[in-house]
């Protein structure tokens, strides 16, 4: 019984193959039939080769054109019974467009490599509109736009290189550079400076006992305003426990994965962090810092 | 509608760190206002170290990296100030600062005013911070290679439409009036402090409080508490003349 299934099997698919490649047109034939401008024609009822007329015979389909009307034509099919070819179509892709604008009449690919459409070589063109300047669209560069009286012109109104000491514009940058000069330190006039030239030169306009007597209270006044109103007088301490602390070894925590919150979840909890302050977690504090802020 | 102000730079180190926690804990302590202060520092934090601690468990980066959910990140300033601190180690230094945008409006409806310390310089962090806030503070020190750098993120954030407080002129000294003039003219924007250099505010992070808690008679802090003034269009709320001086 299951030989007998086997050997049906086994009879059905011999048949099905040779069935296959018999009923095909030998190279023989083919090449008859193109010997006369025809196509070899497998006919089943016949079960023959036969020549036929190959309305498409040497028509190849131009294909990814992007022609006339900005139109891009492609996967091009030849219709073997009125030998013409037919497309899907789509509009040009952006970048697309005719090699030269002139000539529209000449169809181009465009299809994998966009092709610039000449007007704008910039891909990612520089904003030139902080510095009053135009865009040149073939060197991607900002310039200043020739203007006929260039010297009442400030090309880059906000950089205002004069006002700084020393200062230069650089015209394509719109930067100023520095002019490279023996002193070039800012103008900051020290007022101490007057002051201690000032009270030095008292005694001598006042004669010297007077002047003493003079600089004494003066002195004491300053003091009194020193210690009321002035400046903490803070030491830098260079305190090394902080540093070594700072620096010691420490453990990178690990983070188990959580569950994510939905937004509304997450606002009530932010908003539950935010207003119950005993919810957050504490930055732990310095001595001076617990001192100052209690706790 | 909540403030949500960056605090940005061209050049590093010029002090936008302390401005930050300065304006923080005072607008918290002084003011009572809701704030929210983010180290929006996630390459190179250094907010939390002014603020008392300098290793957090919990930071933005790890809100940024999706392994925690925001209000994990926050921590609690005795001051009333709420923080949120990014990373001091190199585990997760390819956190996404684009992030940081998604965190301030997740926080917007719960506080007034949302402080961001940025890094210097134009990187993502910084472009992160600027779209993410309404409004700019920038900090540069009176020296040119700082003023330069201050413009091109003046720029920026002109570019991107932002309101702009002002310029923190930091670590000044004996600057005449002629040179602040200048720096007015030249950056476009007013002066709305000037802070001097001074021992103070060093000590200051040395012990981890802010200048103005820490040394509130100090020139560093007086100047400060001028800024904080600027910021919120209101008188500081305590007097620190001779007679709180006397009379603690
Ligand atoms: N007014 C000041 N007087 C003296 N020292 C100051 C002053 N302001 C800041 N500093 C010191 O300068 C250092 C740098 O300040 P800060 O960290 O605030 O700068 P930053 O702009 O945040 O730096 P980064 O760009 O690295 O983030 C600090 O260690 C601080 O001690
Ligand atoms: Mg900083």
């Amino acid at each position: 019984m299951r030989d007998l299934r086997y050997a049906t099997l086994m009879t059905i698919t011999l048949v099905l193959f040779f069935g296959t490649v018999l009923a095909q047109c030998s190279e023989a034939e083919i090449a008859n039939c193109d010997s006369w401008d025809l196509k070899a024609y497998w006919n089943d009822s016949s079960n023959g080769c036969n020549c036929v007329k190959d309305f498409c015979f040497n028509v190849t389909c131009s294909e990814t054109l992007c022609g006339a009307n900005n139109t891009l034509r492609y996967d091009g099919t030849c219709d073997p019974d009125t030998s013409e070819c037919v497309y899907q179509e789509m509009n040009c892709p952006e970048g697309c467009g005719y090699a030269n604008p002139e000539n529209t009449t000449e169809d181009y690919a465009c299809i994998g490599e966009p092709v610039n459409d000449t007007t704008s070589d910039c891909i990612d063109p520089p904003d030139c509109t902080p510095f009053n300047k135009t865009l040149n669209e073939t060197s991607c560069d900002c310039y200043i736009p020739i203007v006929q009286d260039n010297s009442t012109v400030n090309p880059c109104p906000q950089a205002q290189c004069h006002l700084f000491d020393n200062m230069e514009l650089n015209e394509t940058t719109c930067t100023c550079y520095t002019l490279i000069t023996e002193n070039n330190s800012p103008d900051t006039g020290s007022g101490l400076d007057e002051l201690t030239g000032f009270i030095t030169s008292i005694p001598s306009q006042l004669g010297t006992s007077t002047g003493v007597i003079v600089l004494f209270i003066a002195g004491i006044i300053i003091l009194i305003i020193f210690f009321f109103t002035g400046n903490d007088n803070v030491e830098t301490e260079k305190d090394l426990s902080e540093f070594d602390t700072l620096f010691k070894k420490r453990k990178e925590p690990k983070f188990k994965k959580k569950k994510k919150l939905s937004d509304s979840q997450l606002k009530r909890e932010v908003e539950k962090k935010i207003y119950e302050e005993e919810d957050l977690e504490d930055i732990p504090q310095t001595d001076s810092g617990k001192k100052i802020y209690g706790g | 509608m909540v403030r949500v102000i960056a605090i940005i730079s061209g050049k590093g180190g010029v002090g936008k760190t302390t401005t930050a926690a300065n304006l923080g804990v005072s607008l918290a302590y002084d003011y009572h206002k809701d704030v929210v202060a983010i180290d929006a520092n996630t390459t190179s934090s250094g907010l939390g170290l002014h603020l008392g601690n300098y290793h957090f468990k919990k930071t933005l980066n790890d809100v940024l990296k999706n392994r925690i959910n925001i209000p994990e990140a926050i921590f609690n300033h005795p001051s009333g100030l709420k923080f949120i601190p990014s990373s001091t180690s190199i585990n997760s230094i390819d956190a996404d600062p684009a992030g940081i945008k998604r965190v301030v409006s997740h926080l917007e409806p719960y506080v007034d005013i949302i402080l961001l310390d940025c890094p210097p310089t134009l990187g993502n962090e910084t472009i992160s911070g600027v779209d993410s806030a309404n409004e700019i503070i920038i900090v540069a020190n009176p020296d040119w290679a700082s003023l330069l750098e201050a413009r091109r993120v003046i720029d920026y954030a002109n570019f991107k439409k932002k309101k702009i407080i002002g310029l923190v002129l930091n670590k000044e000294e004996n600057v005449s009036e002629e040179f602040r003039q200048r720096v007015i003219d030249s950056m476009g924007i007013p002066i709305i402090a000037s802070i001097p250099e001074d021992n103070a505010v060093i000590d200051s992070v040395t012990k981890r409080v802010p200048v103005v808690h820490l040394h509130p008679h100090s020139k560093a802090a007086k100047a400060y508490r001028k800024l904080i003034e600027e910021v919120t269009g209101e008188q500081f709320p305590r007097k620190f003349g001779i007679m709180s001086r006397i009379f603690g």
